[in-house]
């Protein structure tokens, strides 16, 4: 199963929601994604895996249109979002919701205002129509009676929750999750990954969940991911992850610091393995397919 | 070392060529989404946002901006009340006074107090909402963090300064009144005469309606910038507080340079 080239597992009927072919992004002189190749079908719940700082918050942004790759491409519904000028992204980013790490709430806003915001911006409906879907999107995440409180008064978890329920506000077809359950309770966690799986039934949404954490991964997923070294490593159902014999997978699994995965990084962390092609003298990198000579990666 | 002292500089012209592009960005973009046809219904100006944050940035400000130009007029007027008086010529000092504050003092002092008060305010916001992800939350889900973050603020700081700096105009003078009358022993219907004299409406209103906007926009645009191309957590979000005070200072003080020697060469005073 691990392998350079992963094969998605194919679901009858289903089509691929996101489909990441030969993805590179550097920053500076590091290069974080080295050629990510990652289908992840309408309605099924995806999730990357990874250690620290291997660019799975990076692929995740990628994916989501905020950063834009230096080589590859992202197909969201068949479209090509990386080649979509701003303002064509924009209306694809409509049909998406995404939850961040810490909430991303807006702290100027009471919990009901950033629920209806996206409803505000981007919906002519009246204010009485919206007050409604407002308090439907809290009860779905047991939030409903904390309407008027601002972000800086509710919790952790508490947070996570109102940022999913801005993030179906309206009704996205794709949910992505980075790390939804990190510096959580495994109550809240586990309370977290409940919400995951229901919302996405009920509304039939894909799930792209960045994670780290195994149980997550295990609870949440259709299918597994691993990322590594700026690649996916490994993709299969959580099943097929479980029982890999892969040692790379096997130690992720196990939490081994001894494998594969060094246990003592280098400066950059793992991505600092992967170093891009260093600048020329002119300040620019080669153009990918301007049969420009692009320098090997030095180890 | 010589190469170190040029990359040094480099790295410095580069830094400050970035602040400009920057700056200038957010402008266009205020101005893009101000009168684009998108500016009205779904998705255009946030009225109600531009509101709060010209109550937050006029009605707030207003004490302490008051008070700088007044505590700057008596200062002024306790300057030169001593040598004018030893000249005796103290019947100059309302309208030095007066004259400074005008053209020079109050639009000047004001935008200085606005950079402090209002642009290091935004930029540690900002800087907060790019380090906490709220930037990149609006991003992903098609709101343009210039639309929805820096043309409020923008377009509230360009209508208030100029109010602030007519108001700070009279708190200055009634400083240099103060001192006038209670210090140097000046007729108070004397140095109201004589502060009309110098002091015109013309003056005012240039410094307040020609410099005031320019200057607003300064401070919004280089503290936009800043907070939106924070790095490193919350060690980056101080440094972008103290680049956008300074940054803003200079700039503003550069422009009010030109902006006389541009009164001058129109006006000729």
């Amino acid at each position: 199963m691990p392998d350079a080239a992963p094969q998605p597992r194919a679901r009858p009927g289903a089509v691929p929601a996101v489909e990441v072919s030969g993805v590179r992004l550097s920053f500076e002189d590091r290069r974080i994604l080295d050629g990510v190749d990652l289908r992840v079908m309408a309605g099924e719940r995806m999730v990357i895996l990874g250690s620290s700082g291997c660019g799975k918050s990076t692929l995740l942004r990628v994916m989501l249109g905020a950063y834009r790759p230096d080589e590859g491409r992202v197909s969201v519904f068949g479209r090509d979002i990386t080649a979509m000028a701003e303002e064509e992204l924009n209306e694809m980013r409509r049909r998406w919701g995404a939850v961040f790490q810490g909430g991303a709430l807006y702290n100027s806003m009471t919990v009901g205002e950033n629920v209806a915001l996206p409803l505000r911006e981007n919906t002519q409906l009246d204010d009485s129509i919206i007050a409604i879907m407002v308090r439907m999107k809290l009860d779905l995440v047991g939030l409903s009676d904390f309407e008027d409180l601002k972000p800086a008064q509710i919790s952790g978890g508490m947070a996570k929750r109102v940022s999913l329920a801005r993030a179906i506000a309206l009704d996205p077809e794709i949910l992505f999750f980075d790390e939804p359950t990190t510096g959580l309770d495994p109550v809240t966690g586990g309370g977290i990954m409940r919400l995951i799986n229901d919302l996405t039934v009920k509304t039939g949404a894909t799930g792209v969940i960045v994670t780290q954490d195994m149980s997550c991964a295990f609870t949440c997923a259709d299918r597994i991911a691993l990322l590594h070294g700026g690649r996916v490593h490994a993709v299969g159902t959580p099943g097929e992850i479980r029982d890999s014999s892969d040692p790379l997978v096997r130690q992720f699994i196990n939490g081994d610091p001894d494998g594969p995965i060094p246990f003592r990084l280098c400066r950059d962390n793992c991505a600092g393995a992967l170093r891009a092609p260093p600048r020329r003298k002119s300040g620019r990198r080669p153009r990918p397919g301007s049969g420009e000579a692009e320098p090997a990666a030095s180890p | 070392m010589i190469g170190r002292a040029l990359e040094f500089m480099g790295q410095r012209l580069i830094g400050w060529l970035d602040l400009l592009g920057g700056s200038w960005r957010m402008i266009l973009g205020t101005a893009y989404w101000t009168a684009s046809p998108r500016a009205t219904g779904v998705g255009g100006l946030r009225r109600q946002s531009v509101a709060e944050q010209m109550v937050r940035v006029g009605i707030r400000a207003l004490p302490i901006v008051c008070l700088v130009n007044l505590i700057v007029g008596m200062i002024l007027a306790v300057s030169m009340g001593g040598p004018m008086r030893e000249m005796n010529y103290i019947n100059a000092v309302p309208k030095i006074v007066a004259l400074a504050i005008t053209r020079q003092l109050a639009p000047m002092m004001t935008a200085i107090v606005m950079c402090g008060f209002v642009g290091a305010a935004i930029a540690a916001e900002l800087g907060t909402m790019t380090v906490t992800e709220e930037v990149l939350a609006l991003q992903v889900s098609g709101l343009n963090p210039v639309r929805f973050l820096v043309v409020p603020r923008m377009l509230a700081v360009v209508a208030m300064v100029p109010c602030l700096t007519v108001l700070a105009n009279f708190a200055g003078m009634l400083g240099g009144y103060l001192v006038g009358t209670h210090v140097f022993g000046i007729g108070p219907a004397l140095y109201q005469s004589l502060n009309n004299q110098a002091a015109s409406a013309w003056d005012i209103v240039r410094g307040s309606f020609l410099k005031g906007p320019l200057f607003g926009m300064i401070i919004t645009a280089v503290a936009c910038h800043e907070g939106l191309s924070v790095k490193g957590g919350a060690e980056g979000v101080g440094r972008a507080t103290t680049r956008a005070v300074v940054a803003s200072i200079v700039a503003i003080i550069v422009a009010d340079l030109f902006m006389t020697a541009l009164f001058i060469t129109i006006w000729g005073k």
